[in-house]
């Protein structure tokens, strides 16, 4: 083998170094988009594990769909649309890294991210740094508006929201007494536990609350079940409060292998059963089973909502979950922002946005923007809600029953199913 | 010329060690005096390298006590009985990712002009910087005696160091331990099967079977003892 | 020598320009790659050095970074609080050293693992899925003269215990644990001053991180980091000093340069792993040394 001489190593390496830092530069200072380029939509989601992958590469067909169809019809003031996508990989130093790059190397005139809320907290710092509108249509902290950021724009929910609109008015409108919430110890299952023990609170409630926190990613929920079957009285219904797949689905049959149902209900996290595994995994145990939605065909969204959640089952083999259509609605939302405000510049779009009234596939989209601290900065509120119930095996989520609110309801609460 | 009295620098007292149900050794006493050489011999299994052991502090005493220069050992630590315990080993273990001088400096603290010394006196100085895979097993051997040197010790263990030897290297190996000896007036115990070898060192010799003490005294009594002939089935001492 | 002073010089050269040449994303990554040059380099020592096969990192790592989060929120100055956060991981890497450092191989590790797995529940269990932390506010060209600095620093104190007797001492520890004993080392206080000090070097790391994201969760616990931190050792070879540094930088540009490949940058992480082992097993650096004798000196 032969051996190089110094002198040889020292040119060697040099030029080396040389070409790896003009290629950086390149990249660094000579790629910038002009103004005839298209507008680049970042996108920062998880699609590879320890994030939730599955439903990052749902929202982006969702974005992708929006861009497709937005471009067909000519695009936003003479310019295409076109997406670039990051690995956010559900890490908060990873999300920073996607959004570094959709920003510094790929031009993104706008991110819409991240998912996990300990990334979206992470992100939005980058965003405002550079001036870039960041479009939250996933994360539910409350951190993510509360930190008041001028180009955070929330669509989704937020934890507060979920118990003042949803669970306490479900669980007053229907008398229960004795509740236990079966929190994922995420900031989401615990944040929205503790929500809803504020709220009933405030509102005086004569309902007591039992709290009981498991470790995120558990696929075995039995025994904190058995816990809350052991409580006496008798709890009358099982909030989960979690994001994570596949817990929430699995808690149903769980909790009638433990014996805790017949005498206690499920009500097993948000827009769920939009998964095919919901009924393979579950099978006649899923019947009875309660979930918040936030849409339902019996209150039929706009042609625009049905024709999108038709094309997307198309697309990707299932029903369309909620945060899809909100993903749908930030891209046509930003480009109608654009399209009024005459330019891409952050702060002319910022402006329209902080006034815009946009027909989205959920409702009617508007800011809220309170200067007192707190998340409703930025902040749309006027989600609908619903609370239905399946009843039927293999019943797909559109067929379910809406037991909540009563004057909206298709049907009654069946108990035991 | 008056009298010398040697002093024990080794006193072992009724040592027992037991691994489970088997007695590994069974109330041995032996002393060793400054400068002496004792010789250890006996059949595979007789508790030999076990008695370095329990000396060394690797393992802890069942039963009885040592002691050296009158001060009980055999409650310390192995690195605490090593400022004044060196030991080769049955089959040599050097570090390995350690060069030659890199071996000795462990046991010098560090200290290189007193490794390099240690080195000089064994005949590897030239070796200083190779690695254990290039030296050949005599010289193994000797890296092992010089480490064992280097930690200044009043008691030197020799366990097997001509084992595997041709009869040049092993006539070597003993005037350089015969030469540290007399230079440095450690007390040696020597275990070995090389009878050739140990016969003609030892000032006296110790036989153990299965644990026990079964003779002792100078090498012309011990190879004349009955109950160490039929032990070692009648081999030629 | 002559020769290495140009090449330090050369080096240092390249390193004071590189905020002028690159800027945003890739300053975020060398930046980040720096943090990891002191992860590697530390997990090195333990178990390249020392035969110590810790899977500590993670929780230590996320001890700093939660303890630094915390003072500094209570309105404690951030470097206050990040010399302190490391001084508390370290006691606490001297705390599980203590209970743990009679285990080896095996017995080690799943101390290690379990004491990791603790940290992480017990930080979700109390601060939830993440936390805010206050940032310095320095731009990347700043955090990265900063990070250098902590980089170069810790690379020379590593270097400094590799060359000295401690160095010989960790490496016989390696070699054979009961010889070196035998052989007048105190084999514990050794493992437990290598465990401190990588403890405290990593708990830095950990604060750093801390203030340069902004975000701490539970996840720093888990086994996502020391996995990469492996994986840089493993590919830039175990038990050199320079190997983990070039394998850090490495690993770090080579799951940068995967991004678009969704989950299969996880199954690289195993193929990158097997080829690794299969055809370089002692790692880049037993290339690099084979091919150019000057670097031989360089460990």
């Amino acid at each position: 083998m032969k051996i190089m001489s110094r002198k040889r190593i020292l040119v060697v390496t040099s030029i080396i170094v040389i070409v790896i830092v003009a290629l950086v530069a390149y990249y660094s200072f000579f790629i910038r988009p002009g103004p005839a380029s298209p507008i680049v939509i970042g996108v920062a989601l998880p699609f590879s594990p320890p994030g939730d992958y599955k439903a990052g590469s749902l929202m982006l067909e969702a974005i992708k769909m929006a861009v497709e169809e937005i471009n067909q019809a000519g695009g936003v003031l003479g310019r295409n649309l076109t997406v670039k996508w990051e690995d956010t990989k559900g890490l908060p130093e990873e999300g920073v890294a996607a959004v570094e790059r959709l920003i510094t190397l790929d031009g993104a005139n706008v991110v819409i991210g991240a998912w996990h809320s300990s990334v979206s907290n992470a992100i939005n710092d980058i965003c405002e740094k550079y001036n870039i509108i960041n479009i939250q249509a996933a994360s539910w902290a409350n951190e993510i508006t509360a930190e008041h950021f001028k180009t955070t724009f929330r669509i989704a929910q937020y934890n507060d929201e979920i118990a003042q609109r949803i669970i306490v008015p479900f669980l007053r409108d229907y008398g229960f007494k004795n509740v236990a919430i079966l929190a994922e110890s995420t900031d989401f299952g615990m944040g929205v536990a503790d929500a809803v023990k504020k709220e009933i609170e405030r509102l005086g409630l004569n309902i007591t609350v039992h709290v009981i926190t498991y470790e995120t990613g558990s696929s075995d929920l039995s025994p904190w079940l058995l816990n809350i079957k052991a409580i006496t009285p008798p709890v009358q219904i099982v909030i989960n409060s979690a994001s994570g797949y596949p817990n929430t689905y699995l808690v149903h049959k769980q909790a009638w292998e433990t014996g805790l149902c017949p005498s206690a209900m499920i009500l097993g996290s948000w827009d769920y059963p939009a998964l095919p595994d919901f009924w393979e995994i579950n099978k006649q145990y899923g019947v009875g089973a309660l979930y918040a939605a936030f849409e339902h065909p019996a209150f039929p969204l706009p042609p625009r909502a049905q024709e999108f959640a038709r094309r997307f089952k198309e697309r990707t083999g299932v029903e369309v979950p909620y945060y899809a259509y909100l993903h749908y609605d930030a891209v046509y939302l930003y480009a109608e922002a654009v399209k009024k405000a005459g330019t891409t510049n952050t702060d002319e779009v910022i402006k329209i946005l902080e006034n815009i009234k946009f027909e989205g596939t959920l409702g009617t989209i508007s800011f809220e923007t309170s200067p007192e601290p707190g998340p409703v900065w930025h902040q749309w509120t006027g989600h609908p809600a619903f609370v239905c119930q399946l009843t039927a095996v293999n019943q797909p989520a559109s067929n379910s029953t809406i037991v909540w609110p009563k004057e909206y309801a298709t049907g009654e609460l069946k108990w035991p199913p | 010329m008056g009298l010398v009295v040697l002093e024990n620098v080794i006193e072992i007292c009724n040592v027992t060690k037991r691994f489970g149900g088997v007695i590994a050794l069974n109330n041995v006493s032996l002393t060793v005096k400054k400068g002496e050489i004792i010789g250890v011999i006996g059949p595979n299994g007789s508790g030999k390298t076990t008695l370095f052991n329990c000396i060394s502090g690797v393992y802890k005493l069942d039963g009885g006590s040592i002691r050296l220069e009158g001060k009980e050992i055999h409650k310390l630590r192995p690195y605490q009985i090593a400022k004044w315990v060196g030991r080769t080993f049955q089959i040599p273990q050097p570090f390995k990712s350690l060069t030659v001088l890199e071996n000795v400096m462990v046991a010098t603290k560090g200290d290189r002009k007193r490794a390099l010394e240690c080195l000089d006196i064994v005949g590897l100085k030239g070796y200083a910087n190779v690695l254990f895979k290039n030296l050949n097993f005599s010289q193994l051997r000797l890296l092992e005696l010089a480490r064992a040197l280097a930690l200044m010790p009043k008691v030197l263990l020799i366990d097997e160091i001509a084992a595997g030897l041709n009869p040049k290297e092993a006539v070597d190996i003993v005037k350089t331990i015969k030469s540290i000896q007399s230079e440095y007036n450690i007390a040696i115990m020597w275990v070995e099967h090389v009878m050739r070898v140990i016969m003609r060192v030892a000032d006296k010799i110790v036989v153990l079977n299965r644990g026990m003490k079964i003779a002792e005294g100078s090498p012309t009594e011990v190879a004349n003892n009955e109950e160490v002939i039929e032990v070692y089935l009648g081999k030629n001492l | 020598m002559r020769e290495r002073v140009v090449v330090y010089i050369f080096l240092s050269g390249i390193f004071l320009v590189v905020p002028l040449i690159i800027g945003g994303y890739w300053l975020y990554i060398v930046n980040l790659a720096l943090l990891y040059v002191v992860l590697a380099s530390t997990w090195n020592l333990l178990y390249g050095f020392t035969g110590l096969f810790s899977f500590a990192h993670p929780g230590i790592f996320a001890i700093s970074a939660y303890a630094s989060t915390v003072l500094a929120q209570l309105g404690f100055p951030i470097p206050f609080a990040m010399i302190t956060s490391s001084l508390i991981s370290t006691a606490s890497g001297f705390a599980l050293a203590f209970v743990s450092m009679r285990s080896r191989g095996f017995y080690l590790a799943m101390v290690t693992w379990c004491f990791s797995e603790v940290i992480r529940i017990f930080l979700f269990m109390t601060f939830r899925d993440f936390t805010i932390a206050p940032t310095l506010r320095l731009n990347y060209s700043s955090w990265y003269y900063l990070l250098l600095f902590f980089a170069i620093i810790s690379s020379v104190v590593i270097n400094k215990i590799i060359n000295s007797k401690i160095g010989y001492y960790l490496r016989a520890i390696k070699d054979n644990e009961d010889v070196a004993n035998v052989m007048g080392v105190n084999t514990l206080i050794y493992k437990l001053l290598c465990f401190s000090i990588t403890s405290f070097l990593v708990g830095l790391s950990g604060a750093f991180y801390a203030h340069y994201v902004g975000i701490v969760s539970p996840s720093l616990a888990g086994f996502t980091m020391m996995g990469q931190t492996i994986i840089m050792c493993l590919l830039g070879g175990i038990g050199s000093f320079i190997g983990p540094i070039l394998g850090a930088i490495i690993i770090t540009f080579f799951f940068q340069a995967l991004r678009q490949f969704q989950t299969l940058w996880l199954a690289s992480c195993a193929i990158l792993a097997i080829v690794v082992m299969k055809f370089c097993p002692e790692g880049i650096i037993s290339i690099i040394k084979k091919k150019a004798k000057p670097f031989r000196e360089w460990g």
